[in-house]
């Protein structure tokens, strides 16, 4: 058999172990992030320190200082006028987390048949068009009248509001993917099903995570206000009684959190994208 | 009379593309047949339709009119046929291995295991086993070409169709592969038809030229490439043989002749 060899790769020279590797990555790092965090951390700094010191001279009851809010959150957290922040937020999670996977899995479900069918593209596509332009909030009346004041209103309600995001991203990157591809199909005798499962799917990755980046603030949004709206529960109603009482500083302490809570899930969905999606620079 | 034994036979196909109020008649009457174990080279200009008649051997796209055979095996099995594209079209997600494996994934016939040792063979033989778990996207374009061809020798066709494979790669790549490709074909026996816009790559690997014009496109002439066998051991392009053929083939394509030698201008 002829054996070939594999054209010139180079290897990295220089036996050094990773150990100067890793400090040499760290100060490119600092090089290239440091002075930029400098400089937005400064203006943070600036903004909240302007704001503590304008509250001095400001009524308490309306604007709260950033020391007031902070040294608010512990009881807020555990036991505040109306009921603990934390079992709020465990409430409130409860309708988020429902909610946005009812969005997931509606979205990317409508968004495969769009991408990977004309048929269904044809059907769907002027229903989703329809459903995105539609103001959805103002659906809210009437998840109350169908499903009343509890979990099921609230939870219909974030899916329905967030699920267009996820179904017209998904929507655009199972079309690139199908057709990117297509060649394939005849030139490997590639069944429909393996083509969706392997090609299509995989290949739709990074559209499904910006898909599920858009829907998941539309999701919050949704969550917020069903609060408000539907039961005065959760964040959204503790947030609501806040402001009626003019309890600023709690109401501040409550959007901290929130914001807080929510930034983590941003940097949760990101990280999971950079791992699954870390050929997307290279297709 | 020719005795040969034929793989694919072309018949009086004809292929118009609609485009826009535009009508192009990317192939007219065309008919050909391939023979077993030739490497055909399909030659021309871009826009001859020598890539729409690949696509259309390979079922890629349909014909407007006339057919393409591809006759089966003595025994009655099918011919297998498998295709390395101009633009690879690996898929980025997956490692080389997988990538090299997903032409047998179709067939269920192939077990797990029996599919990984296969594609392990069929990268042994372009020379990339060591690549086989590194993203496609680390290799260089002539390392993702040969993932490309090893893909489709995995499924170990009859009929290898590869169009202008070589076509986005510099020179000193593109003169290992050609070197790397007529070794690997000398050595299987497979049936290979081949486009290029490349004359010297047409004559460099094959036994048989299929010359097409554009507008629209047609068949010229088939020519037979009588150089010895192992031209990667010798100077092909030298070749007094290989000369004059070049020369036929740029006066048959262009239509334009050309003296034996350059006459010093007068003035």
């Amino acid at each position: 058999m002829v054996q070939l060899q594999p054209d010139g790769m180079s290897t990295i020279q220089g036996a050094s172990p990773d150990l100067r590797d890793r400090r040499r990555t760290t100060r490119v790092w600092a090089r290239n992030h440091l002075p930029s965090m400098v400089v937005s951390i400064g203006i943070a700094a600036v903004l909240i320190g302007g704001w503590q010191f304008s509250g001095r001279y400001l009524n308490p009851i309306t604007v709260s200082t950033p020391g007031e809010i902070l040294r608010s959150i512990p009881t807020t957290f555990l036991h505040g006028p109306y009921g603990s922040l934390a079992s709020a937020l465990g409430v409130t999670m409860i309708d988020f987390g429902f909610g946005l996977l009812g969005a997931l899995v509606i979205g990317t479900s409508l968004g495969l048949a769009i991408g990977n069918s004309r048929v269904a593209r044809n059907i769907l596509d002027p229903l989703v068009a329809l459903g995105n332009s539609s103001p959805t909030i103002a659906l809210l009346p009437l998840m109350i009248i169908w499903f009343g004041f509890g979990h099921a209103s609230r939870v219909l309600f974030i899916t329905v509001v967030s699920m267009w995001g996820m179904a017209i991203n998904t929507a655009v990157g199972a079309r690139k993917a199908r057709e990117r591809y297509e060649d394939l199909i005849p030139a490997f005798s590639v069944p429909p099903r393996m083509y969706l499962t392997s090609v299509v799917i995989p290949g739709s990755m990074p559209f499904i995570f910006a898909g599920i980046r858009v829907s998941l603030a539309h999701a919050l949004v949704a969550t917020i206000i069903s609060g408000q709206e539907i039961g005065n529960s959760g964040i959204g109603g503790l947030a609501q009684l806040y402001g009626d009482q003019f309890k600023t500083n709690d109401l501040f302490g409550v959007i901290v959190v929130t914001t807080i809570i929510a930034l983590v899930l941003y940097r949760v969905i990101e990280f999971l994208r950079n791992r699954i999606c870390s050929w997307v620079n290279y297709s | 009379m020719d005795t040969r034994e034929i793989v694919v036979a072309v018949q009086d196909v004809t292929k118009v593309f609609h485009s826009n109020e535009v009508t192009v008649t990317a192939l007219q009457n065309v008919s050909i047949d391939i023979h077993a174990g030739e490497f055909v080279s399909l030659v021309g200009p871009s826009g001859c339709g020598k890539t729409t008649l690949l696509r259309i051997i390979g079922g890629l796209t349909n014909t407007t009119k006339g057919s393409v055979e591809t006759l089966p095996l003595a025994d009655g099995t099918p011919r297998k046929m498998s295709f390395v594209f101009q633009d690879v079209n690996l898929l980025p997600w997956r490692s080389v291995l997988r990538n090299v494996e997903f032409g047998l994934e179709p067939i269920s016939a192939i077990s797990k295991s029996e599919r990984k040792e296969r594609s392990m063979v069929a990268l042994e033989k372009v020379g990339l086993d060591s690549f086989a778990s590194s993203p496609p996207f680390t290799l260089s374009g002539g390392m993702q070409q040969r993932v490309g061809l090893a893909r489709a020798l995995a499924v170990e066709p009859d009929v290898l169709l590869m169009d202008e494979p070589f076509g986005a790669l510099d020179n000193f790549t593109r003169e290992g592969l050609q070197e790397q490709l007529a070794q690997l074909w000398e050595d299987m026996g497979t049936t290979i038809i081949f486009v290029t816009h490349d004359i010297d790559e047409a004559i460099y690997l094959s036994t048989e030229v299929v010359l097409l014009r554009s507008n629209p496109g047609r068949l010229v002439e088939t020519l037979p490439v009588d150089l010895p066998p192992q031209r990667w051991t010798y100077d092909v392009r030298s070749e007094p043989a290989a000369v004059t053929l070049h020369r036929h083939i740029r006066t048959s394509l262009s239509g334009r002749t050309y003296d034996a030698s350059p006459t010093a201008p007068t003035t």
